[in-house]
């Protein structure tokens, strides 16, 4: 486990080293996958950084607004903590997908191609993403023992001694095939939002299955965990998308 | 095309703004900001460039360039596996 590098003087977390590689990665994956509606580098490329602004936006917008109790009552340390970090995930999430919708309105592109072109790199961040919460130690799964069984070293933020199950590599492995997966089906499929769809019902249905083998603490909605509850919204979505719903409704009140 | 010269010198001048920023610790928030203001300013340009016909000064896309590289750099101390979580990830892993 290395949640953090050191560089000359610098503590540099490995989770951000990842995450940075899995953006460039993703980056570089757009320039293929943005040929497959003929959508030039530039706006394949800008509309990612639209995402990631509006991502890095909403994160902070959310958390303010969650916290505001907190940063009323402690004005002192209230900078402090705004600077300091805290992001929420659902602002992000919601954030960067206004972030690319923006993008794609003021210049009168087509969003529903865009998102397509999106998700297998998406996908890609991702598996670099949960290779950095293994190198990190966070999203540790169930106690096993058997093959692949992880033993985290004394001091770690996962219980040390005992074998657990590798959650956050078997999501990595299950995201890099996905990956591959998405970009034949981008390249197979003869219909705007499709390939969205199938990334929202597969990585739904993963996620909901995963989230079994993990015993981090993580919040509760009912007897599902929290990204249970959201896996099972995804998966909603993403046949929503099969059903070309979303599509129908951009063609008729959104599209220019 | 005036505006678009100073648009392309704030871009270029928060871009390195931004990269200076990666030094200030807990404040790198401050980069981001600069980079993210920057960043849309570069687009901006480069849209407007392809929109109108005319080619983006150099100023424009060493701003693009040095702001990418500012948010990312800024960005790397800040993130924290929010994901994972699913409610709220709180960052600042600095140590």
């Amino acid at each position: 486990m290395y949640p953090i590098i050191h560089f000359l003087n610098y503590s540099i977390p490995t989770f951000g080293i990842l995450f940075l590689i899995g953006t460039g990665a993703a980056f570089l994956l757009a320039l293929i996958t943005a040929k497959k509606y003929a959508i030039t580098t530039m706006d394949a490329i800008f509309f990612g950084l639209f995402g990631i602004i509006g991502g890095i936006i909403g994160a902070k917008l959310l958390f303010i607004v969650v916290d505001f109790p907190n940063l009323i009552a402690h004005p002192e340390t209230a900078l402090i903590r705004l600077a300091m970090g805290g992001a929420v995930f659902y602002g992000g999430l919601i954030g960067g997908i206004l972030g690319g919708f923006f993008y794609t309105h003021i210049y009168k592109l087509h969003t529903i191609q865009f998102f397509d072109i999106a998700v297998p790199c998406l996908a890609l961040a991702q598996a670099f993403g949960r290779i950095g919460c293994f190198f990190n130690g966070c999203c540790y799964g169930i106690p096993y023992e058997g093959f692949g069984a992880v033993h985290y070293p004394v001091g770690a933020y996962p219980p040390a001694g005992i074998g657990l199950f590798p959650a956050q590599l078997t999501e990595s492995a299950f995201l890099f095939i996905l990956t591959l997966v998405l970009l034949t089906v981008l390249w197979k499929s003869k219909s705007p939002g499709f390939t969205t769809g199938f990334y929202l019902i597969g990585y739904g249905i993963f996620r909901f299955i995963n989230e079994f083998f993990r015993s981090d603490p993580r919040g509760i909605v009912g007897f599902l965990s929290t990204s249970q509850a959201i896996s099972l919204i995804v998966i909603g979505f993403g046949l929503l998308f099969l059903l070309k719903i979303p599509q129908k409704l951009y063609e008729k009140h959104l599209k220019y | 095309m005036e505006q678009y010269n100073n648009k392309a010198i704030a871009s270029l001048v928060l871009g390195i703004v931004s990269l200076v920023c990666i030094f200030l610790g807990y404040f790198t928030i401050i980069g981001i900001v600069c980079a993210i203001i920057g960043l849309i300013f570069a687009i901006q340009i480069r849209k407007a460039g392809e929109l109108e016909g005319f080619k983006p000064s150099g100023m424009a896309t060493a701003g693009l360039v040095l702001n990418i590289i500012g948010l990312g750099l800024c960005a790397l101390a800040f993130i924290a596996c929010v994901a994972c979580v699913g409610i709220i990830g709180t960052a600042g892993i600095y140590s």
